[in-house]
């Protein structure tokens, strides 16, 4: 568990930009065998929550919001290490942003605590086409594959994804998650089949 | 469109006080007679009464303040000097009012997004590389670690019927050799000596397991380097004198003792001499010296044998780096022996190095720490 006068600082440290304080905070809670899920939800998921709610009340600006997420991309690579075992796995899973979708955080936290559990993880990052997708299952052969919407905006996009995956591979299994559902809209991946909203790193846990 | 006096005097407050704008009045010659806040802010106020040239990173030294008025419709870009900072490119357009001069300079806001949204594409980028690049080096770690097993298990294995293979040999070496011909002695012969590779072959192996699996442990012991060289002298001398070469050895007298693990460092010691010998042509000199500096032990070996060329001497301590140089008898070397020396160096924070230069021979010096 992480406190809140740890979060507090931390916060602080990502929205002045203060790299250096943020580094000190995740490396010592890694030196201290921090778990790794209480590291991402408590302080990398909840700052940049945080990050984006004063980003929409218009408290802070897209070029700070940025500054804030490309630290985090930072600390998430400082922590990568730690969960990943380098055995083979059993199990594949691809991991990808939509489309124009260009916020990846929230998709590699999943890929990073798949693999946490064992699992082979294929991230592929922000913004990626269709065909590159679709090319990559190919390749991998995944059992799950994730779909990660930031911005509610970008729907159709998924959609889009969405109706090629589920086109060229009816049997998959597809998790849909991310930011932009955080106030509703589930009900459009409803007429996917095998295509599952996950509402929270927590619920991934509990049920892979 | 006109302002009136309130507007204006607004907009001139907003001007000086607020605008993120550089903002410049310069008199005729070019000197800065007054600045607004961000301009104070990003300069200093001390640049008022400078020339403004002065402010420029101007490489070409190509500023002329006429050559600019006269296009004062044009936005040019210039790079100021910023105190203690990198310098800063604003377009700037200047314009004569009167007998003075207004100078406006503004950040390139376009070209700033442009260059944000490629940093944040960039830092995104450079994060799922090191992402790929830590995987793989988890996965080569987890690839290393299962190998080492295996080669413990497998080398641990072998080693029972090699033992067998080599008494057994040696038993009728001495207890039937008058009964066989000396072809068949050869052959005997020959099985031995290949068992006894086999079994340095198998202690190598073993060794470098035990060094990558991290199972290496110093039975460190104050003792006299002396008393080590001497032992390794011992059974470096029969196939020295079997090549005829000359063991020149010097070791400085009342040498401090020094905190090491006495049969790791024999095992160094025994390796450097017996691969001087091995590349010593029949006849040669290697020479072997043991003095103590300030803080340091230093042990060296010189031989006088073909040398290596720069490139081999790069991956000597790599395992199974065959030197380029030749061996002049018919020593068969493991491979590992360099490597498993350099673990043992490291592991008691000392060095070792080679020195080499080809037709003139090799010398190894290994440095040991006094404290």
């Amino acid at each position: 568990m992480i406190k809140d006068e740890l979060y507090q600082a931390y916060l602080h440290a990502i929205l002045n930009g203060d790299r250096g304080a943020c580094l000190n905070i995740v490396t010592n809670l890694l030196e201290n065998k921090i778990n790794i899920r209480e590291l991402y939800t408590q302080l990398f998921q909840k700052s940049m929550y945080r990050i984006g709610e004063l980003w929409e009340m218009n408290k802070i600006s897209v070029a700070r919001e940025h500054l804030a997420t490309a630290i985090t991309e930072n600390m998430l690579s400082l922590s990568y290490p730690h969960l990943v075992s380098g055995s083979q796995s059993a199990k594949k899973v691809v991991i990808s942003c939509t489309a124009n979708e260009y916020h990846q955080i929230g998709g590699k936290m999943v890929a990073d605590i798949l693999e946490f559990h064992g699992w082979d993880a294929h991230f592929l990052g922000a913004n990626t086409p269709v065909d590159e997708l679709l090319q990559c299952i190919d390749e991998v052969k995944p059992d799950l594959i994730g779909l990660s919407l930031a911005i509610y905006f970008n729907l159709p996009a998924l959609e889009t994804t969405l109706d090629a995956v589920c086109s060229h591979y009816p049997n998959s299994d597809i998790l849909v998650g991310g930011h932009a559902f955080i106030c509703g809209g589930t009900s459009a991946l409803n007429k996917y089949s095998g295509t599952h909203y996950l509402e929270s790193l927590a619920q991934l846990e509990k049920n892979i | 469109m006109s302002f009136t006096q309130p507007q204006s005097e607004i907009v001139l407050k907003y001007f000086q006080d607020d605008a993120p704008i550089l903002y410049f009045l310069l008199n005729e010659g070019g000197v800065v007679l007054s600045i607004n806040k961000y301009c104070r802010k990003l300069l200093g106020a001390n640049i008022v009464g400078d020339n403004f040239e002065e402010l420029l990173v101007d490489f070409q030294q190509s500023f002329t303040l006429e050559k600019y008025i006269h296009k004062s419709d044009t936005h040019h870009l210039l790079h100021l000097n910023i105190p203690n900072s990198l310098p800063r490119s604003y377009l700037f357009t200047f314009r004569r009012v009167n007998d003075a001069i207004l100078v406006f300079g503004k950040s390139d806001a376009e070209e700033l997004e442009l260059l944000r949204s490629e940093l944040l594409r960039a830092n995104q980028e450079l994060n799922n590389l090191t992402r790929s690049l830590q995987k793989k080096n988890a996965q080569l770690a987890h690839l290393n670690s299962v190998k080492n097993q295996f080669l413990g298990m497998a080398t641990h294995d072998l080693r029972k019927p090699i033992s067998v293979i080599l008494t057994y040999t040696e038993f009728l070496l001495d207890e039937t050799s008058e009964q066989l011909n000396s072809e068949h002695t050869g052959f005997l012969n020959k099985i031995e000596n290949s068992a006894l590779f086999m079994k340095r072959l198998v202690n190598d192996f073993l060794d470098v397991s035990a060094i990558e699996a991290g199972h290496f442990h110093l039975n460190i012991t104050q003792v006299n380097p002396a008393e080590i060289l001497e032992k390794s002298l011992v059974s470096a001398r029969i196939p020295a004198s079997k090549k005829r070469v000359d063991l020149d050895v010097k070791i400085q007298t009342g040498l401090s003792q020094i905190p090491v693990d006495a049969d790791k460092i024999e095992q160094v010691m025994s390796n450097l001499i017996g691969n001087a010998i091995e590349h010593a042509p029949l006849g040669t000199t290697v020479s072997v010296a043991l003095q103590e500096t300030e803080n340091k032990i230093l042990f060296s070996v010189e031989d006088r044998g073909d040398g290596m060329s720069r490139e081999a001497i790069k991956k000597i301590f790599s395992p199974f780096s065959r030197s380029s140089s030749t061996k002049t008898g018919s020593e068969k070397s493991t491979g590992l022996g360099l490597t498993i020396s350099r673990k043992i160096i490291d592991a008691h924070q000392g060095k070792i190095v080679a020195e080499s230069e080809e037709g003139r021979g090799t010398c190894f010096i290994v440095y040991l720490n006094k404290k």
